[in-house]
């Protein structure tokens, strides 16, 4: 019974992880991580350490629904919609599924076409509103050109489909330079919007195309693939085989000891019954300068925070041109008093 | 009282006490924010929905005020599940509420109910802190986590009676956790209904299901950490329990009624302003009589 | 015993999920479809500073609560101990509101 309290728990840790690396919404990579830490929640209660548990799940709640405020402020395609549409990888169509494509320019009267997901054949009439339209759908793979130009015979089709696992581990090389796509998308799409205004409206050639695509950075030599709706958006292609390996044979390794079990020393001291008693007076006593510590560390983080406020120190400019709240002080809603 | 006993008295606790609070909202307010109808019958196919995140939504919701009901003591022993931190869990486990509206707003994917959900993050970031304050001041008189610990240390006085500024603040973050009068503003009419305006069919019954029981949970615990839960001299606990549970949802309803709904910016505003310093202050009044000696010993 | 009272919890949340699939696989009314345009965009939301601070005492209300647990039984020295701690973190939050930070944006 415990044994299947564990599986489902670590399933949803690690579908969570999976979900959030190779989704297409950043809502829902922030959930997916949510549901990540949750998992790991379950563990610890497992472990009885409830206490521990619902921590993470309270910090975790709160800190994701922050941290998806705060990419909402700061990407611009916080739904995914305008990626759904392109050509992506197997693992990623997967997470993505359910979010309807959209372009820029969609009004509520267009939204019958945009039924299918896969836009991979469309004809040229299509395709040029794509290009016209879907700037930021190109600058987002401005951004993981270093990617791209690295694997140069990576990007057929084809080979997506036969290696599911680069899912797994481009998802894990794309986590830690997500913090630089973020910054690199910025700088990319200042650059970019300026050619895209001028070039975009004009060209109707597929050597326009090339020259744009050449111009924002993307490395795609094959040629055959230059329809936007084929352009392969993935971030999963530009991975490294042995990355994907490596992966695989840790996973192996781990599993392997699990189920062979060698003898872990394990702690044999009765585990505490009463959480909170136990870790209060351990703050009041050995810890009270960590305790204090933490205390100063997030007043720093305040400190940073209301830095970082201030007008003319905005990280980003972009930020204070996007769609901002309608009013500020909403206008007060009067209710009949009986 | 059991695994099986314990999960469906929790099931009993949650949907007796949403539908008595149901029809108790209904017939003392007037059908503002979340007390409002829910088109029941007809939903909506939105064209820019997340199909994921919608229908999540709502029984995120739900799941959050059935495993909440699970700690809230009617009488000794009768109780979903006594977990010795049962304060704490509360707090922990209605953020999925939250959480559920949250996901339910921006899965909708209409401007209104993306609307709805920046400012139903507004109120998540503005009651927690002031509802933890109001919650530590009652624990540090029980000292302990576990709701029946709480209200066993009351067996001699009530703590409303020993922290007034405690449960004042309790009354009004607890008003601004159940999306109540005068915070309903993520489903107020000023963004058309937010996202209950375009919910429908099962999602909508669900949400309905758990916004009632959420206020119901909420003014629950207030009945626990402050009014001494079921202790009373003739009548039997559970009927104690939910005449407190009545007495305090009435209270708050009638005292939400009183003032102008709040724009978020206001709310946000009274929170960080005004709350969290009452709250810290109301920590050291309690903690300065605790060592004079006050309180249960 | 601690696994027990979370089972009871779990099989209740099960039970919750098994009701709600079960409305959902059976309950169909009339559909209508609604052709709004799509909301899903950078947004600039109005409590950036509100949001961090918040974070910031979501770590301070952790601390509050095993403190609250040991206070009676260790007195003096830990009210002192969060009267320090408390000062700390209301400095913060004075020099957020002086610093105009605690506006909506």
């Amino acid at each position: 019974m415990q044994w299947l309290a564990f599986g489902l728990f670590t399933l949803l840790t690690v579908l969570g992880a999976l979900g959030m690396s190779t989704t297409m919404s950043m809502f829902r990579s922030g959930i997916f991580l949510m549901a990540s830490f949750i998992g790991v929640a379950g563990l610890f209660i497992l472990l009885s350490a409830d206490l521990i548990g619902l921590l993470q799940i309270m910090m975790y709640i709160g800190g994701m629904l922050v941290m998806i405020l705060f990419m909402l402020l700061f990407s611009m395609d916080p739904g995914g919609a305008m990626m759904a549409g392109m050509k992506m990888s197997s693992i990623e169509r997967l997470f993505s599924r359910g979010l309807k494509p959209q372009r820029e320019d969609e009004d509520g009267g267009h939204s019958g076409q945009n039924e299918m997901n896969e836009e991979g054949d469309s004809d040229e009439q299509k395709l040029h509103d794509h290009a016209t339209v879907q700037h930021s759908g190109m600058k987002m793979g401005g951004g993981h050109d270093h990617h791209a130009m690295q694997n140069s015979d990576d990007r057929s089709g084809q080979s997506e489909q036969d290696q599911p696992h680069h899912g797994d581990m481009a998802g894990m090389n794309m986590g830690d330079a997500n913090e630089a796509h973020n910054r690199h998308d910025h700088a990319a799409m200042n650059h970019a919007n300026t050619d895209h205004g001028a070039d975009g409206q004009k060209n109707q050639e597929q050597s326009g195309e090339h020259d744009q695509m050449h111009h924002s950075g993307m490395d795609h030599g094959d040629m055959d693939d230059m329809e936007m709706g084929g352009m392969d958006m993935s971030m999963v292609t530009p991975a490294r085989p042995w990355a994907a390996y490596l992966g695989l044979a840790v996973s192996v390794v781990l599993v392997g000891l699990l189920l062979w079990r060698p003898a872990w020393p394990i702690y044999n001291g009765p585990f505490s019954t009463d959480a909170p008693r136990e870790i209060g007076t351990l703050l009041m006593g050995k810890y009270m300068m960590a305790f204090e510590g933490a205390g100063m560390l997030i007043l720093l983080g305040i400190f940073g925070a209301v830095m970082l406020q201030r007008p003319g120190s905005h990280p980003s400019d972009q930020g204070r041109k996007a769609y901002v709240t309608s009013e500020e002080n909403p206008v007060r809603i009067s209710e009949d008093e009986s | 009282m059991g695994i099986i006993g314990g999960a469906l008295f929790t099931l009993l606790t949650l949907m007796v006490g949403a539908a008595l609070t149901f029809f108790l909202e209904r017939t003392l307010t007037p059908a503002v924010g979340a007390a409002q109808s829910l088109k029941l019958s007809k939903d909506l196919q939105l064209a820019h929905a997340d199909r994921w995140m919608y229908p999540a939504g709502p029984v995120s919701a739900l799941f959050g005020v059935t495993v909440a009901a699970a700690v809230l003591p009617f009488g000794p022993s009768l109780i979903g599940a006594d977990l010795g931190i049962g304060a704490f869990y509360f707090i922990v486990v209605v953020d999925f509420v939250v959480l559920g509206v949250a996901l339910g707003g921006w899965g909708a994917g209409t401007r209104d109910a993306v609307e709805g959900f920046y400012r139903i993050t507004a109120q998540l970031v503005s009651y927690v802190v002031p509802l933890g304050l109001a919650y530590v001041g009652a624990l540090m008189m029980a000292a302990s986590l576990s709701t029946t610990q709480i209200v066993q240390a009351q067996r001699d006085v009530w703590f409303i009676v020993l922290q007034p500024l405690g449960f004042i603040l309790y009354l009004v973050t607890g008003l601004m956790q159940a999306y109540r009068a005068p915070f309903y503003e993520p489903f107020s009419e000023h963004l058309g209904g937010g996202m209950l305006s375009v919910i429908g069919d099962w999602k909508a019954l669900a949400l309905r299901i758990a916004m009632a029981g959420l206020l119901f949970v909420v003014s629950a615990m207030g009945a626990v950490l402050y009014l001494g839960g079921w202790l009373g001299p003739w009548l039997p606990p559970p009927v104690w329990m939910l005449l407190k549970t009545f007495a305090l949802m009435a209270l708050m309803l009638w005292l939400g009624r009183r003032f102008q709904p709040l724009s978020t910016a206001q709310m946000l505003s009274l929170a960080w302003r005004i709350l969290i310093p009452t709250g810290l202050l109301n920590v050291l009044i309690v903690g300065g009589l605790i060592l004079a000696g006050v309180g249960p010993q | 015993m601690l696994l027990n009272l979370y089972s009871a919890v779990a099989l209740a949340a099960l039970l919750i999920f098994g009701l709600a699939l079960l409305a959902a696989a059976v309950w169909r009314p009339y559909v209508k479809k609604l052709n709004l345009p799509a909301a899903w965009k950078q947004y600039r939301f109005g409590f950036p500073t509100f949001a961090l601070i918040f974070l910031a005492f979501d770590m301070e209300m952790i601390f509050m609560y095993p403190w609250a647990v040991v206070f009676r039984s260790i007195g003096l020295e830990a009210f002192l101990d969060m009267l320090v701690f408390i000062a700390i973190l209301l400095a913060g939050l004075a020099y957020a509101w002086k610093m105009g930070g605690l506006e909506w944006e």
